[in-house]
């Protein structure tokens, strides 16, 4: 019972930060001589790092085969995951030498703090590869709306009705618009944001993930009504 | 024989526009010497018809932009970053 005692007391002087040994508020005595807790710890740090590392290269699979990615986009995004699995990697290589549990614990702390791989760098990639996604698919829906306006208008020169057909269009090209401005400067307020920007850089992926709701929300409504239009054509 | 002859020959030159043209035209000018009203309302349907399916890709494309949002929202959820206690 007694070396029980011990060895709870020795987790929480030892403090690591880590939910499977114990409090992380309490004291570190960097004296303390490093056991079996402390592998433990440094294995759990390790497997830490090793699934945001994972993420990166999820995250960079996604960058390189999106196909509508901006070059400039894709060039700033590919950069900062390569500095980031980079540094992730000297990181773990530290924590691997580490010998003492306060060194250990800041540099566990780090993982988090100084990467935010996983609340700020995967959503920031992510919006940027819609927001890109989202302007293709804008750009698409006009090029159709030009096609049916043609149809249209060749349709009116033949003494065809075509009022209902031309007011979903109309409506089509509303939401168009309304499409472009929601999502236009999501990809530029996101893709500079850096962990130390935390925890406002929360706000502005919320911001920036409500805006490109918005826009696939009007893309829909627009595919719709362009839909509705060429089925008005169709029947006038 | 010599009427035979200019026949085909006439009929290949029709046969060699029509495989010429594309799209409505190429519809005009396989109607024009059959029925006039056709060519118009087959035009349309197949622009119509062409524009759906193009508004079906879009679909498509706004599948792949839910993907992506769903995605991000468990990102924002925070869940994550739990497996180092700060």
């Amino acid at each position: 019972m007694r070396s029980l005692k011990r060895i709870a007391t020795g987790v929480l002087v030892a403090g690591l930060s880590l939910g499977s040994i114990g409090t992380a508020s309490a004291q570190v005595r960097p004296t303390r001589t490093p056991g079996p807790l402390f592998d433990a710890a440094k294995q759990a740090c390790d497997t830490a790092v090793n699934n945001r590392l994972s993420r990166i290269t999820t995250l960079q699979g996604l960058t390189r085969n999106s196909q509508h990615v901006t070059a400039d986009h894709s060039s700033t995004l590919l950069s900062q995951l390569a500095s980031a699995s980079n540094a992730l990697s000297q990181l773990k290589a530290k924590i691997d030498a580490d010998t003492d549990p306060s060194t250990l614990r800041t540099d566990c702390r780090s993982i988090v703090q100084d990467f935010r791989i996983y609340m700020l760098v995967s959503p920031k990639v992510r919006e940027v590869l819609v927001a890109d996604l989202e302007t293709a698919i804008a750009s698409r829906l006009s090029t159709i709306a030009g096609r049916i306006q043609t149809a249209i208008d060749n349709a009116k020169a033949k003494g065809k009705n075509v009022a209902t057909a031309q007011s979903d269009l109309d409506q089509m090209k509303t939401a168009i618009t309304n499409a472009q401005s929601a999502i236009g400067g999501v990809a530029s307020s996101v893709i500079n944001l850096q962990p130390s920007d935390w925890p406002g850089a929360h706000d502005t992926l919320v911001n920036g993930r409500q805006s490109l709701r918005t826009g696939r929300d009007d893309m829909r409504s627009a595919r719709n009504d362009g839909w509705n239009a060429a089925q008005a054509l169709r029947q006038s | 024989m010599r009427k035979a002859l200019l026949a085909v020959a006439a009929g290949a030159l029709v046969l060699g526009a029509s495989a010429c043209g594309h799209g409505t035209e190429r519809v005009a000018n396989t109607s024009a010497g059959t029925s006039a009203t056709p060519a118009a309302t087959v035009s349309a349907a197949t622009d119509t018809t062409s524009i759906q399916n193009d508004l079906n890709g879009v679909d498509h494309d706004l599948a792949n932009v839910d993907g992506q949002l769903n995605q991000t929202n468990g990102d924002l959820a925070n869940t994550n970053e739990g497996d180092v206690q700060q």
